[in-house]
């Protein structure tokens, strides 16, 4: 008994002391109290600290394919990590307002691991992308639509029959999400849907204090590090220092005449009026999306609104929710991204192929001939 | 915790020292013996029973016990359920419930339109905590009937009784409010791996929580497995817990990332070749309460009403009688539903 009694005690001990730490963080970013009671701070002034991470060199030897797309008159940067296997399934992924593709760099690594293929973009108005005054969500479902066909088009022949698996964080997942509701009966390879960290109701609530949070944060940086510090040691946003050196550049510009100092490249506030819409419907869309396997991964607490509880309690997609010892948020994928990909890899290992998964790694042979669906 | 890092099985032989003599795989096959016995000889003791009325007087007020007082009763209800088969038999008349879910005020609704226990005999098929404000008064008191009237109560296990799903649904926070420490939920988690996981009523209806497995072709290959463990990510006693009918015929991968899905060819088979009338099972919110699926071999019933507080949905108790009649009772959610205990930050999104 003992051993499995002090296993147990051991990893007790180890969530109410992550359980406590983040009460208190919860409570800190509840009123936003540190952040917003400060003024501005004016974070670019003085000589950078330490000089900053080569992550345009990164990119070129992680990121076998950077073309630039041009869709819809934008001009979209990507990135392809093929792997090695050329009938793998692929991932493609689209990240949320605000964010770029660099936040899902260290997840690609990983699941390239897993004989896994990636495809990440920056998508219109950040990142290296170009900008355009459309933000509305079906501007970004139709670049996205645009973004598909010409990476399978430039990628792959017609017949090829990799299984696709569209990965979406926070507003990414709704763009998605809306993308399968408008197009699954012509996208027969797609197999799978998740969205990281993205809820409805949640999402919407958050909105009324955007605008605030927005005109809060310090307008420049004096040094890329300067930004990663605030974004995990002054936010809390993000945990995971090696995922940020590689994100955080990719929000930044740097300004001309200045003295070097580094803006934000997407204007969010200039978004504002979509904000809205982006995640109207997104709950019923998701759990009533036919044609796909769906997973929704949750970093800290459930916080399931009424549509998706229902469709959880109807057993309609998968839900994984990560309230680890280790600190976690939104950025999910940056913080954990060893974990994630193994939830993902779990997940197309049961939905890729279901009869070989069944025979060959379950080893059963269904009772009565059964047949099993694909 | 990581999601992917559970309890090892290995631990649960540990577990298993409390069963002298009783070899990992020959569990289910002694406790017939063992539950005659205990029926026959191992009757309550008037000290143990004031005990127990004062715990469900206490409850029934919606008050938690006392720790020390949660350690007695599971140690009580251990020396109930160990014994009990992981086929457990079960007399009619008897009323078949659904997921609980922590909605207390419901569960003592429910008692109010189905009868009180022990009058009415009961079965319950899992899903007691989580999500609901009183997870741990709803699974006390339940525990405390089962261990006061055991012959009159049948509790299975859901895949909500688990040490993995408690942490992230609501049961391990509660009793951590609740108590100022994790071992409420410990005692708790530990009783759980008792639970028996099916329930067959008169030999003619199948209860469990989820449904069918393919790695299972007779209720005989259930009373086979070893079920005193954390409930395993895959694998039959998995899916006895996780898997859902559907309209699809054959078996399919759940979409819930565990079970399977299966069929109205494959629900026919199985009754058929175990000589069944119905499957009885829970796990799914279903708005009426019950729903019927494949003409009528499957039913689910779910007694959780208006779903974390929020989905609207009725709830039902399948009353079953002498003759095998079935009626369903369906119910609203009791006027005092209870208040949240905690409030949740809303995030700053999308940056």
């Amino acid at each position: 008994m003992s051993d499995l009694h002090n296993r147990l005690l051991r990893r007790i001990k180890e969530h109410e002391q992550a359980i406590g730490v983040s009460l208190v963080l919860g409570e800190d970013l509840l009123d936003n109290s540190s952040l917003l009671a400060a003024p501005p701070t004016p974070a670019c002034a003085g000589p950078p600290v330490v000089p900053d991470f080569d992550q345009q060199h990164y990119k070129e030897i992680t990121f076998k394919y950077r073309d630039v797309y041009l869709i819809n008159g934008v001009s979209i940067q990507t990135y392809y990590l093929p792997s090695n296997k050329p009938t793998s399934p692929i991932f493609m992924c689209h990240h949320g307002a605000g964010s770029s593709a660099m936040t899902f760099a260290k997840l690609a690594e990983q699941l390239h691991q897993h004989d896994i293929g990636v495809f990440m973009f920056d998508f219109r108005g950040h990142g290296h992308s170009s900008n355009a005054a459309d933000a509305s969500i079906e501007a970004c479902v139709e670049d996205f639509k645009g973004v598909y066909d010409k990476f399978m088009q430039l990628h792959f022949q017609e017949s090829s029959s990799n299984s696709i698996y569209l990965l979406g964080h926070s507003l990414g997942g709704a763009v998605l999400t809306k993308f399968m509701v408008k197009y699954y009966q012509i996208m027969p390879n797609i197999k799978g849907l998740i969205m990281l960290d993205i809820v409805e109701e949640t999402a919407v609530k958050a909105l009324d204090s955007m605008p605030k949070f927005l005109e809060r944060r310090p307008t420049r940086f004096d040094s890329i590090q300067r930004a990663i510090d605030w974004h995990i040691k002054e936010l809390h946003l993000l945990n995971n220092e090696d995922s940020a050196k590689l994100s955080v550049p990719d929000l930044l510009i740097k300004e001309d005449g200045r003295g070097g100092c580094y803006t934000w490249r997407a204007n969010l506030m200039d978004t504002q009026q979509y904000w809205e819409e982006w995640f109207k419907g997104l709950s019923d869309n998701f759990v009533n999306c036919k044609g796909v396997a769906k997973l929704l991964i949750l970093a800290g607490h459930e916080t399931l609104d009424t549509n998706l509880i229902i469709g959880q309690m109807q057993g309609k997609y998968q839900l994984i929710v990560f309230n680890n010892n280790v600190r976690t948020g939104h950025f999910v994928q940056e913080d954990i991204p060893q974990q994630i990909a193994l939830s993902l890899v779990d997940f197309v290992r049961r939905n890729d192929c279901p009869n070989d998964y069944m025979k060959n790694e379950l080893g059963i042979i269904p009772k009565w001939g059964g047949k099993v669906h694909t | 915790m990581d999601l992917d890092t559970d309890v090892p099985m290995e631990d649960v032989s540990d577990d298993q020292q409390l069963l002298p003599l009783i070899g990992k795989e020959s569990v289910a096959n002694t406790t017939t013996n063992a539950g005659a016995l205990v029926n026959d000889k191992k009757d309550l003791h008037p000290s143990s029973i004031n005990q127990l009325d004062e715990w469900i007087e206490k409850l029934s007020r919606c008050e938690p016990l006392l720790e020390t007082d949660v350690k007695r009763l599971c140690e009580m209800a251990i020396d109930v359920l160990q014994f009990e088969e992981n086929v457990q038999p079960v007399q009619v008349p008897v009323t078949i419930c659904g997921d609980v879910h922590g909605q207390f005020h419901d569960l003592m609704e429910l008692f109010k339109i189905g009868g009180p226990c022990p009058d009415t005999n009961y079965l319950f098929m899992g899903d007691y905590v989580d999500r609901g404000y009183y997870s741990v008064e709803t699974v006390s008191y339940l525990v405390c009937m089962k261990v006061r009237f055991p012959k009159r109560i049948t509790i299975l296990r859901g895949n909500h009784e688990s040490r993995q799903i408690t942490q992230v649904y609501g049961f391990y926070d509660e009793c951590l409010r609740k108590y100022g420490s994790a071992t409420v939920w410990k005692l708790f988690t530990d009783l759980f791996d008792y639970f028996p996981i099916t329930a067959l009523v008169d030999s003619k209806i199948f209860c469990l929580h989820g449904g069918l497995s393919p790695m299972i072709e007779t209720i005989d290959q259930v009373r086979d497995l070893n079920r005193i463990q954390e409930v395993p990510h895959e694998g039959p006693m998995c899916d006895l817990l996780w898997s859902d009918p559907d309209d699809r015929g054959g078996w399919g991968i759940s979409p819930r990332g565990a079970g399977f899905t299966f069929g109205q060819d494959i629900s026919e088979q199985f009754n058929h070749t175990n000589d069944l009338s119905l499957i009885a099972r829970a796990h799914q919110l279903v708005m009426e309460g019950y729903s019927w699926s494949h003409q009528e071999s499957v039913v689910t019933i779910f007694s959780a009403p208006n779903y974390c507080y929020r989905c609207g949905n009725q709830a039902a108790i399948m009353e079953v009688d002498e003759q095998h009649n079935r009626q369903f009772l369906q119910y609203d959610p009791s006027i005092r539903p209870g208040e949240p205990s905690v409030t949740r930050k809303t995030p700053d999104y999308f940056l």
